[in-house]
């Protein structure tokens, strides 16, 4: 019965030329089962033997199962999936769900202070529904619609506000807290490079509407 | 008459009637007409085979939107399937609209496999397994599942410049062929770009 350990061992050895890690497991897998065989062949099964591959056999389902879940397509809302199309078209749905989890829906109500001028916001908004104003000395400068950000000069320029963003009516807006969006940018940095783009054409919006 | 390459689609694909989410019926031809067009065939909204064919499809549907492609995704399934189907699929605000023909009558028209053995013979069950590795999920049997899938693409003119018939569930157009002939077609309405 040594013919079953010699093929649980070629498994095992092709097992480690996988590149793909859902080969390698499953092929491991195999393997295990082959170990098993081989294990109950004697007239004393070795018992610890099968006990061993059978744990290895269930951490290699359960890590197989697990990155197929990863690889779902992610579910995205109706909101959502109309930010991603107007603001974020250039990041696959993928990336954009993770970009969403580091940041949170919000409502906002008027009369509300966003960000005071001269203040460095903790945070980074992007308007889905609603307008803000920017206002310096009380009179209104530029106002801000749907698609477009709050705070990503500071963000990006690591500098205080400039003026005064008001909320003027019913808003709702996706957040990010600055340090959890910078870890994130260095974190996954084709994400980051896309990210930075986005806030790049916001600018340009920006100067071309002032 | 059957689709091919470099003829006109045929004049009983352009009768076909399709419906929208809402049930509002038109013609393929009306949908067509002095536009380069996608019609993608999918098989059941609720496909397996079809949620990977998508999923690698739809990155590209901006680029096609964008050189004035218009994108139809036909099914075969109820029209009520279709706002579940471009839910799950991100495509709610995507360029590609979504219609339905639970007659099969354009899927005969355009010349597609109708066969059991595309989706449950042996070649469609390890296509299906593919899926499943790869993150798809099927969302139940939404339409007829002896229906195959397929792409065409026509030029303005109406003249189909890519036709592609799935041999079975995982058999998918390549999404660069569908840009290539798009980029093909804006280029000869456009001589001055190249």
């Amino acid at each position: 019965m040594d013919s079953l350990l010699h093929i649980a061992n070629v498994f095992l050895l092709i097992s480690f030329s996988a590149k793909s890690m859902l080969w390698l497991r499953g092929i491991n897998i195999v393997a295990g089962g082959f170990f098993i065989a081989w294990a109950l062949s004697f007239e004393q099964p070795l018992w610890a033997s099968v006990a061993w591959n059978v744990l290895f056999g269930m951490v290699n389902v359960w890590r197989i199962w697990l990155a197929i879940l990863e690889r779902r397509p992610p579910v995205l809302s109706v909101e959502e999936q109309r930010l991603k199309q107007s603001v974020f078209a250039e990041l696959d749905p993928r990336a954009f769900r993770k970009l969403l989890d580091v940041g949170q829906w919000e409502n906002g109500l008027p009369p509300t202070i966003l960000v005071e001028n001269g203040q460095t916001p903790g945070r980074i908004w992007m308007v889905a529904e609603g307008m803000i104003e920017v206002r310096r000395a009380d009179a209104v400068v530029r106002s801000i619609t749907a698609g477009d950000f709050v705070g990503e000069t500071s963000f990006l320029g690591r500098r205080p506000m400039a003026a005064d963003v008001v909320i003027c009516e019913p808003v709702r807006f996706l957040s990010w807290p600055v340090q959890d969006l910078e870890a994130f940018m260095a974190d996954q940095p084709e994400i980051g490079a896309a990210l930075q783009r986005i806030f790049g054409q916001c600018l340009v919006r920006k100067l071309h509407a002032a | 008459m059957t689709i091919r390459k470099s003829v006109m689609l045929t004049e009983a694909l352009r009768a076909c009637s399709v419906k929208n989410g809402e049930g509002e019926a038109t013609t393929i031809g009306a949908l067509v007409e002095g536009t380069p067009a996608l019609l993608l065939f999918v098989r059941h909204f609720g496909c397996i085979g079809c949620s990977e064919n998508i999923g690698r499809v739809a990155p590209r549907f901006d680029e096609l939107h964008e050189l004035g492609v218009r994108i139809l995704i036909i099914g075969c399934g109820q029209p009520l399937f279709i706002r579940g189907f471009m839910e799950r699929h991100n495509l709610l605000f995507s360029p590609a609209e979504t219609y339905s023909d639970d007659s099969l009558a354009s899927h005969k028209a355009a010349g597609l496999m109708y066969t059991l053995w595309g989706g449950l013979g042996p070649r469609g069950l390890v296509e299906m397994a593919r899926a499943f590795v790869n993150g798809h999920t099927s969302a139940g049997t939404q339409g007829d599942i002896k229906q195959q899938a397929g792409a065409i693409f026509v030029d303005a003119e109406g003249i189909v410049q890519l036709y592609h018939q799935s041999q079975s569930l995982g058999d998918h157009v390549n999404g660069q062929r569908i840009l290539d002939a798009a980029l093909a077609s804006w280029l000869a309405a456009n001589p001055e770009m190249e």
